[in-house]
């Protein structure tokens, strides 16, 4: 075990990549087609938050909190026990009526969102790392011009850095226009691309790392399946 | 013998259960059994007349053929039967025993009647049934009062049969943490996504087993589950307490000291960052309040030892909420 606390996602495969793991404040950027795995990849890097005592806060964007719940159940953690605690918050930004204290509605501006992001935050249990998770903040740019979409990006992901919590947020490719991706790419520390892989008959799910800022990781692509239990499964694991 | 050494014989062997894994009072009972057997047959068996196999019969019988040899007073017992069941009180003014049970009660030791096990053992050795033995807690200013009742004997003690280890009437072997530790890292290595859900679905599945093969002789599931953890504490695998037991909404919180799980999990590095590491306690405590409150049940472990935390926490909740 080291001594200085690092990040990891919980999924072995990807943990080997980044070598000796995230500094808390390093930023993640998972993009990938829809159905890929993100939302899969992101419960369980929850289950991993939970279980290294980080807390946690999911912003729901594609599903509801309940849905969400649900998600982590399959994939063996139940969120009630850490909601209780203060240690898990979801945030619903998919309900089309306010449902709680943390909701966001997708006609409300970026700085809205900003503000309550930063309020989830400063209420979270001190003592304890944070990590956040957003599904998919490619969501929340829908319909909004290019300007304040970088601008937004930027000022919120120095804050996080600031506040040294790990942020991964989803991407999902057909919401976003390449060109944003490009743009976005380098506000990022870590990025990983998903993909089908293989035939068009046959397709396999795969990934990569994009980026990873220290520039210590291992690029190589890994194949991977989905167990309706554990999540993703990287293949090369399978074979060793 | 003199009456203190005799004492301090029976507090050495109680002492000695304590130490045993899988000993307690269940040990104390066999060591009696023993004896008794050999006084009876010695001493009794040619003389021993009962009106009938009836458990009341069988047990008036027993303290008149002692009582005549010598080996007690009869004016110290009453006894009266409920059903199959026999009630005995037995005055403690004088009785033999007196200084053993009252310093193994303060000092915690497994404790059980020397007296009433003899109406045990006869009942069940002469009617051809096996009878258990319930003991009321011993109070100075009381008399001892205690119920034979029908029932098996818990199959729980690790004995040698053959050349053979037994735990619960099973096969079983004794590996050091070392030697589990290289298994469990093994299967890390090869199959780190498969680690958490091995220790815990083991586990979750073999205690299910368990649970069904003790809930009869309980009053009720909280007596089961104290059982059961107790004999996880016994097999000095971690202690277990109830810190909280809410049969209405089917919630508990147990906290557990000393974790073997977490042990092997820093001595073998067996994550990439310290994480909770009890997958295998998570699953016996879903397993037993799966059974106990017959709801599909889920553990979280919110404390670990693994993290230098003073015990691990486990919170139990159903599935469905």
């Amino acid at each position: 075990m080291r001594n200085e606390k690092m990040g990891f996602f919980g999924i072995h495969g990807i943990d080997c990549m980044i070598g000796t793991g995230l500094s808390y404040g390093s930023q993640i950027m998972i993009k990938g087609t829809s159905g890929v795995g993100k939302s899969v990849l992101a419960s369980q890097f929850v289950k991993e938050t939970l279980a290294c005592r980080d807390n946690c806060i999911y912003i729901c964007c594609d599903q509801s909190p309940g849905e969400m719940r649900e998600s982590l159940k399959q994939y063996g953690v139940h969120p009630l026990p850490y909601e209780e605690r203060g240690r898990l918050v979801f945030v619903d930004a998919y309900s089309l009526e306010p449902t709680g204290k943390n909701y966001f509605s997708s006609e409300d501006g970026l700085e809205k969102y900003l503000a309550l992001e930063k309020e989830v935050i400063d209420h979270m249990v001190n003592g304890s790392s944070t990590r956040i998770v957003v599904d998919s903040l490619s969501t929340l740019f829908l319909g909004r011009d290019n300007q304040e979409i970088m601008e937004f990006h930027r000022y919120r992901l120095k804050l996080l850095k600031r506040a040294g919590i790990i942020a991964m947020d989803l991407m999902v490719d057909e919401v976003m226009e390449e060109s944003m991706f490009k743009l976005s790419a380098h506000l990022y520390d870590v990025i990983i691309n998903m993909y089908y892989a293989g035939s068009t008959e046959r397709p396999i799910r795969a990934l990569h790392m994009g980026k990873m800022k220290s520039g210590k990781f291992d690029s190589s692509q890994l194949f991977y399946t989905i167990d309706p239990n554990i999540g993703l499964i990287i293949m090369q694991n399978l074979a060793s | 013998m003199d009456r203190s050494s005799l004492n301090n014989l029976l507090l050495g062997l109680s002492r000695l259960a304590d130490d045993v894994p899988m000993g307690g009072k269940n040990y104390v009972e066999i060591a009696w059994d023993y004896y008794i057997e050999r006084a009876f047959n010695m001493n009794i068996k040619d003389k021993f007349k009962p009106a009938s196999n009836n458990a009341l019969d069988l047990c008036n019988a027993w303290i008149e053929t002692m009582d005549k040899e010598g080996l007690l007073d009869k004016n110290n017992y009453q006894l009266s039967n409920r059903g199959e069941s026999v009630d005995i009180q037995v005055d403690k003014q004088n009785c033999t025993y007196y200084e053993y049970c009252s310093t193994a009660k303060e000092e915690g030791l497994p404790l059980t009647c020397p007296r009433m096990l003899g109406f045990r053992w006869i009942v069940t050795n002469q009617g051809g049934r096996q009878y258990q033995l319930e003991i009321e807690d011993f109070v100075d200013a009381k008399p001892c009062s205690g119920t034979i009742y029908p029932g098996e004997r818990i199959k729980q003690i690790l004995c040698r049969d053959g050349d053979n280890l037994c735990v619960a009437g099973e096969r079983a072997i004794v590996l050091s943490t070392h030697a589990f530790g290289i298994l469990v890292k093994t299967i890390y290595d090869y199959a780190p996504h498969l680690l958490d859900r091995v220790l815990y679905e083991s586990t979750y599945y073999s205690s299910l087993v368990e649970y069904e093969k003790v809930k009869s002789y309980f009053n009720n599931p909280r007596e089961t589950v104290e059982h059961l953890l107790n004999v996880v504490q016994r097999l000095g695998n971690i202690r277990y307490e109830i810190a909280e037991f809410d049969n209405l909404n089917k919630r508990a919180v147990i906290k557990a000291y000393g974790s073997y799980m977490a042990e092997i999990f820093v001595n073998n590095e067996l994550s990439t960052s310290p994480k909770t590491s009890c997958a295998s306690g998570r699953g016996r405590l879903a397993a037993y309040f799966t059974k106990a409150w017959d709801e599909d049940m889920v553990c979280e472990e919110m404390k670990c030892e693994a993290f230098g935390d003073d015990y691990c926490e486990f919170i139990l909740l159903p599935k469905y909420l």
